[in-house]
């Protein structure tokens, strides 16, 4: 008992040292916190552009009430994702533990899109974006491709909040030619001007915008709208009676196991049976691992991982250099080895920690900037926090335990 | 000019001795220089990829336009980048095909959504982008598509790209016989041309070929074939500029001409006001830099507190601060010079790897080396600076305390 009291004395003592090391320090306290803050902004930054390479992935699949997915096995990733027949959904059905087998369809379309900016007279420049080069520069009339979601009015296949949202639109959406388009599209599609612009076309039929949704963006489409499958049908020329794209499998609760293998006897094998994890798992890896923008952003994070690593242990390092003389003094005052060693841990720990805070405050401004700029969805997210915290720590220790061999030559003869 | 000629003659015999010292300073601990080394040359590889990346973005949005053989082009007036197909009838450019001066005009398809190769192996289907055109015309400037010309115009037989994403459409070797599109295909020659962002792997067929794979190309009559791109060649001697306004003139509001650097002007131009995805790149090389010269100043900044005694001992004999000042700067251009050279050649070897794992071209361009060279020098300098301003504290006095 005694000597856990011992320890935790010491604990207190050296942590309290390395606190006054830490703010005494003056500017080179401040120089070290904010190298290691921007190290862990940088490494915050790339964990940011790979999440959007993950969203891309995901981004519908969030959306959607599934708990098994029906498709091809031609299946690519979302933007490819084949057809299979669509009696196949209606067999799924005829097991007890489907509650519900539901066709979504996509495809590409070409969107006609209002002019940039739709009144000329209104315009406001955004001076930080002009300053950066990255104003948006006027655009004329153009058709550009989006994703098109079509889907059985009557048997909804969304989750909340975009669930309610073509509920609330329903009666309307089954008029000929109505559409919801996603509120984060892209601003080129239009949606900012949906009230003040009228001549949408989708594939040259012409169309009405009667409410949104909100569904993030990716770097497979950076548009898309939601209509009904008879719209769907005609405006884009495919049999939806025939065949679909993706076949959306609700279960009675803790089913899903079991429904997959009756489903894989029951169904012919031109059908690929995934459950939701699997699914997602399966789209997050192929844009993480297999796309070129994904491979580009993991080897970011890596080599931004190793510099924010150097960073720290040389800043650590340096510190230690610095107060060799105090460290050789406490231990000519007759302090062990241990003392000094758990003074450099936990100082670097004091440094990653303040170092920490700053960065993701720094890392909200840049997220927020960059997906101004780029479009691109930034999005802090609680693994990529932990992970530039385990950074900041991990590399605290490394660091410090490497510096702990500049602490032996710490001799107080050399003091005189 | 002169001026600073003089001064460094003026000055030689002063600004070799402090090189002598910080040569000798920099080598004389060797553990001290590798540490050193590898904390700045970190930062010149972060630069370094950052940048390579950026140029791979753009670049590989035009690298089929840039090896077009053609002086003019005829689009779809909705064609608004490559990668999204928009077609129209072949018929536009035997219009086009009339016209005095025009010596040769071919059409060029490029289907990537209703193609897709079976990989040999475990016979799952990728898509894949097919370019398709007349072999006689040598539309693509590529040496070895042009010499195996007589073996791709035959019929179900294609050339591949050896760049092509092996973990997503396969290896294809010369001699595969396969399946696009559930229609058999050989593979009877290898080219490189590279992936982009949209397409991860590309075929090379003649324009007769593709119309077997994709019938919904195929129109009532060959006036009525949905191609993507009409090709012109100019007869020398006369003005590109004349006749893309001539046939403008003519062609119907369907389609559009544009010459070789209008058309890579517009693409280059969609990406950078779509998806300036590039700025991404450009704050990594700025973060780059900033960790950069943190991590030179840390370095530096011990290294003079270690030689403090030292430094101290010469102010003693004679030694002024400016010439100590001065070793420390030149050491740090040292350091900055050997860090490039190690970031270079390590940079140049992870280049070769991104681009066999992304077939995306990654060129080191000098321009960028240089540009890189210069943020090196200047980060290192400055740190160097800094860490100079150290020497105030080198008093002679304290060495006998």
């Amino acid at each position: 008992m005694n000597r856990v009291y011992e320890i935790a004395i010491l604990m207190v003592e050296t942590a309290r040292v390395a606190a006054r090391n830490a703010l005494r320090g003056g500017a080179r306290s401040a120089i070290a916190v904010a190298a290691i803050g921007f190290a862990l902004l940088m490494v915050l930054l790339q964990l940011g552009f790979l999440n959007a390479v993950r969203i891309t992935g995901t981004n519908l699949y969030n959306e959607l009430d599934f708990d098994i997915m029906i498709v091809s096995p031609n299946y690519d990733e979302l933007y490819s994702p084949g057809d299979f027949p669509k009696e196949r959904l209606v067999r799924a059905k005829s097991l007890a533990s489907v509650v519900a087998a539901r066709p979504v369809f996509t495809s590409f379309g070409m969107w006609r899109c209002p002019p940039y900016p739709f009144d000329p007279a209104e315009h406001r420049e955004k001076p930080l974006l002009k300053l950066l080069g990255l104003e948006r520069p006027p655009q004329p009339l153009q058709r550009r491709e989006l994703l098109v979601i079509g889907i059985d009015l009557d048997d909804n296949p969304f989750r909340e909040p975009v669930r309610s949202r073509i509920e609330a639109e329903k009666s309307k959406l089954k008029l000929a030619g109505r559409v919801l388009l996603n509120e984060r599209s892209n601003p080129e599609y239009g949606w900012p001007n949906r009230s003040r612009f009228h001549d949408w076309e989708l594939n040259l039929t012409a169309v009405e915008v009667v409410g949104g949704f909100f569904m993030l963006r990716g770097f497979g489409s950076d548009g898309s709208l939601i209509c009904g499958d008879r719209d769907f049908g005609a405006i884009l020329g495919r049999d939806v009676d025939d065949r679909v794209n993706l076949g959306l499998v609700k279960v009675v609760p803790g089913t899903v196991q079991s429904t997959i293998k009756a489903l894989q006897q029951l169904l012919p094998n031109d059908v690929w049976i995934l459950s939701r994890e699997e699914m997602i798992r399966m789209e997050s890896a192929y844009w993480v691992e297999l796309t070129s923008t994904g491979m580009i952003f993991s080897i970011g994070v890596l080599v931004s991982l190793l510099v924010a690593t150097i960073v720290i242990h040389q800043i650590v390092g340096a510190d230690v250099r610095r107060r060799l003389a105090e460290y050789a003094t406490l231990r000519a005052c007759g302090h062990g080895a241990t003392t000094n060693h758990a003074i450099v841990v936990f100082q670097s720990l004091i440094y990653g920690l303040a170092a920490f805070v700053p960065a993701v405050a720094g890392a909200l401004g840049v997220y927020r900037l960059t997906e101004d700029a780029t479009r691109i969805p930034m999005r802090l997210t609680t693994e990529n926090l932990a992970i530039a915290l385990a950074t900041a720590i991990a590399a605290g220790l490394v660091g410090s335990i490497l510096a702990l061999g500049k602490l032996r030559s710490a001799d107080p003869a050399d003091l005189m | 000019m002169n001026t600073m000629k003089y001064f460094l003659l003026n000055n030689w015999i002063f600004i070799s001795e402090a090189a002598r010292l910080a040569g000798r300073n920099l080598v004389a601990s060797f553990f001290w220089l590798v540490s050193a080394v590898a904390g700045t040359s970190f930062a010149v590889i972060l630069m370094m990829l950052q940048t390579g990346f950026k140029n791979a973005l753009e670049d590989s949005t035009t690298s089929v336009i840039d090896r077009l053989d053609g002086d003019l082009f005829i689009v779809s007036k909705r064609m608004y980048i490559l990668a999204i197909p928009q077609t129209f009838p072949l018929r536009r450019i035997e219009a086009a095909a009339g016209f005095a001066g025009v010596k040769s005009a071919y059409p060029l398809m490029i289907e990537n959504r209703r193609t897709s190769w079976r990989r040999s192996g475990d016979g799952v289907s990728r898509r894949i982008r097919v370019i398709a055109y007349p072999p006689r015309s040598d539309l693509l400037d590529i040496a070895e598509v042009k010499a195996t010309r007589d073996a791709w115009s035959a019929p179900e037989t294609a050339l591949a790209d050896s760049l092509s994403k092996p973990h997503l459409v396969g290896r294809i070797h010369t001699g595969d016989v396969s399946e696009l599109s559930r229609r058999r295909l050989k593979i009877v020659g290898m080219f490189s041309l590279g992936t982009d962002f949209h397409n991860d792997g590309t075929l090379i067929m003649s324009d007769a070929n593709l119309l077997r794979y994709v019938p919904e190309r195929a129109g009532s009559s060959r006036g009525d074939d949905r191609i993507d791109i009409g090709v012109i060649k100019i007869q020398p001697g006369y003005r590109i500029d004349q006749i893309e306004s001539a046939i403008a003139a003519i062609l119907p509001g369907d389609v559009r001409v544009l010459s070789k650097a209008e058309f890579v002007a517009k693409e280059k131009r969609f990406w950078k006001r779509v998806a300036p995805i590039g700025i991404v790149f450009d704050i990594g090389v700025g973060v780059g830099l900033i960790v950069g010269m943190a991590i030179c100043y840390q370095v530096l900044f011990a290294e003079v507190s270690d030689r403090l005694a030292e430094f101290a001992t010469m102010k003693a004999i004679g030694h002024t601060e400016l010439f100590l000042g001065l070793a420390v700067v030149i050491q740090a251009l040292l350091l900055a010079a050997i860090s490039f050279a190690v970031g270079l050649a390590i940079s140049a070897g992870l280049y070769r790897l991104a681009h066999a794992a992304t077939g995306l071209p990654m060129d080191m361009r000098i321009g960028d080396a240089r540009e890189i060279l210069a943020l090196t020098i200047g980060m290192c300098s400055i740190a160097g600076l800094l860490a100079a301003s150290r020497l105030k504290t080198a008093d002679p006095a304290a060495l006998f305390k």
